[in-house]
């Protein structure tokens, strides 16, 4: 499993696409950051918040965008590059590719976050400073907050792994998942009839996990859970996905 | 190397619907030899090839390369090379880095991918991104990848695809010199003169079933005669006594099967047989192949 992960890493470092996906989400996470402090409004997710700090935090979450499309495109590249063939050829159990490939998005979105929370601690700390806000999180409260980000931003990137491997179309699972982060997931938090049952989904689970608060009112699970329900939907594309799309002939 | 790596294809079936795209084949190749897959575009050959190499789940019988099938070989690459179709790289990726690839999932040094690319002779183009390349080149990265792991046994389909005719000249002597190193050769192909000055023996098959399977030399022996001769009716009784199986093509021209024009001509002379003209109709792999096919080479 350690050669096919350096195998996958390889990968992932020989073409651009992490770096432009890198500047994508930098640049992502610069903007939303300085939008979450510029744009905020006094009220219960107000500034001198508690809330209002975490959402300011949170905001390397904006990568997850990046991320999710990094691991779709390492599952669905292989079928339109046709790569699945010498990929498959040299490991003929094709479920230990996508577990090498699950680990290693893992791992890559863990460094995304990093880099992306070292941008939004560089924007927020002189710029709360400079509003003269004080900030009220404890160190744990932050480090809650920033490790739930990066563990949301590195699920995320597993999640698109399992949606590379249940649909193989590259351009079908990055509109479909770019539509269920932007338009449905907060569409079904946000209406209160299909919030209960929308906290399980991906996108609140993740909000979750990130300790996200869009919408006072949105049901909402406890860290822990919200982790673990994003783990599991992940987890669940991979392995269904296998199952019914990776192990299809490839011709 | 070389300790005998056997194909063997037993009644492989695969059927897409209704469609049996590959039908009870059976053949195998040896060791020591290079095998030409014949066939026309169509005939089920790289079906044939992708079921072998574990991509394509058969219907109905198995393939096994050493005895086992590829799904359980230990660490492929040591065992099988295989070259698909010329076009499985990351447009953004060197050659190189496509190697170093597989270097890593086998554990292998990243000198092999040096070494590969020596091979095929792209050392210079190694660091260029494949998009640049041209479909010859691709052959090659294609060939330095089944090479990686220095495998005794090779499958490549249709290598030839895309290569200038000194590209085929040079892939020519490459196969020649890797099957002198003992390797099992597994080399399909549409083009039949490209396989027939390197191939020990072949394996045509036409709409996924075996036509025929043999030693070149033993199939490119006894094909058709035409023989033309006043003296028909009784000439053909002679060849038939002979052992030949004669059909009568014109009026005065029979066509035979089983003997060779030499055969045919020293009945004739024994027998007092008046010959306006006699033909061997066989001139290379390709007639045999027009023959059983009914499709003509395509170049």
């Amino acid at each position: 499993m350690t050669a096919l992960v350096r195998a996958e890493l390889r990968k992932l470092s020989t073409t651009w696409l992490w770096l432009w996906m890198l500047v994508l989400g930098l640049a992502m996470t610069g903007a939303t950051t300085s939008a979450a402090i510029g744009f905020a409004e006094p009220g219960p997710l107000g500034l001198q918040t508690a809330a209002g700090q975490r959402t300011v935090f949170a905001q390397a979450t904006a990568t997850l965008v990046v991320a999710g499309i990094l691991g779709i495109v390492a599952v669905t590249g292989e079928f339109t590059h046709q790569t699945a063939t010498p990929t498959f050829l040299a490991t003929p159990r094709r479920g230990r590719v996508v577990v090498a490939k699950l680990l290693t998005y893992a791992a890559a979105g863990l460094g995304y976050a990093a880099a992306c929370t070292a941008v939004v601690v560089a924007v927020a700390l002189p710029w709360l400073a400079a509003k003269d806000v004080d900030v009220v999180l404890s160190g744990t409260d932050l480090a809650r907050t920033l490790g739930g980000v990066a563990l949301e931003v590195a699920l995320y990137a597993v999640l698109g792994v399992g949606l590379g491997c249940l649909m193989r179309n590259q351009i079908a699972a990055i509109v479909g998942f770019v539509v269920y982060i932007f338009v449905l997931g907060p569409i079904l938090s946000g209406v209160h009839s299909t919030s209960e049952v929308a906290q399980y989904l991906p996108y609140q689970a993740g909000n979750a996990l990130g300790r996200l608060t869009s919408s006072v009112d949105a049901a909402m699970l406890g860290q822990a859970a919200g982790g673990l329900a994003l783990l599991a939907w992940a987890l669940a594309f991979a392995a269904l996905g296998t199952r019914v799309a990776i192990r299809r002939d490839i011709t | 190397m070389a300790d005998g790596h056997r194909i063997e294809v037993e009644g492989l079936s695969k059927s897409f619907g209704d469609v049996h795209a590959v039908d009870a084949l059976s053949f195998s190749a040896e060791p020591g030899e290079v095998t030409g897959f014949l066939g026309p575009n169509g005939a089920g050959k790289t079906t044939t090839l992708r079921m072998l190499l574990g991509l394509v789940e058969p219907t109905g019988g198995r393939a096994t390369i050493g005895g086992a099938t590829y799904a359980h070989l230990d660490r492929p690459a040591d065992v099988v090379g295989a070259a698909l179709e010329a076009s499985s790289f990351h447009p953004g990726r060197s050659g190189r880095d496509h190697l170093r690839v597989y270097c890593a999932v086998n554990g292998y040094p990243d000198t092999r991918a040096d070494e590969s690319l020596a091979l095929v002779g792209l050392t210079e183009a190694a660091h260029r991104p494949v998009r640049g390349y041209s479909l010859g080149m691709r052959q090659r990265l294609g060939l330095a990848t089944a090479l990686v792991g220095d495998p005794p046994v090779l499958v490549l389909d249709e290598p030839s695809n895309g290569l200038d005719p000194a590209g085929i000249a040079w892939l020519r002597g490459f196969l020649k010199r890797l099957a002198g190193e003992g390797r099992t050769m597994l080399v399909s192909s549409h083009a039949l003169s490209e396989v027939q000055q390197i191939a020990d023996r072949v394996v045509i098959i036409d709409k996924g079933r075996l036509v025929r399977d043999g030693r070149l030399d033993e199939l490119t022996a006894g094909g058709r005669v035409l023989v033309t001769t006043p003296d028909a009716e009784r000439f053909a009784g002679v060849l038939e006594s002979a052992g030949a199986t004669v059909s009568r093509r014109s009026g005065e021209t029979l066509e035979t099967n089983g003997l060779t024009a030499r055969d045919v001509g020293r009945l004739a002379f024994e027998h007092r047989v008046e010959l306006h003209a006699l033909e061997n109709r066989l001139d290379g792999l390709e007639q045999i192949f027009f023959l059983l096919t009914g499709v003509e080479d395509q170049r």
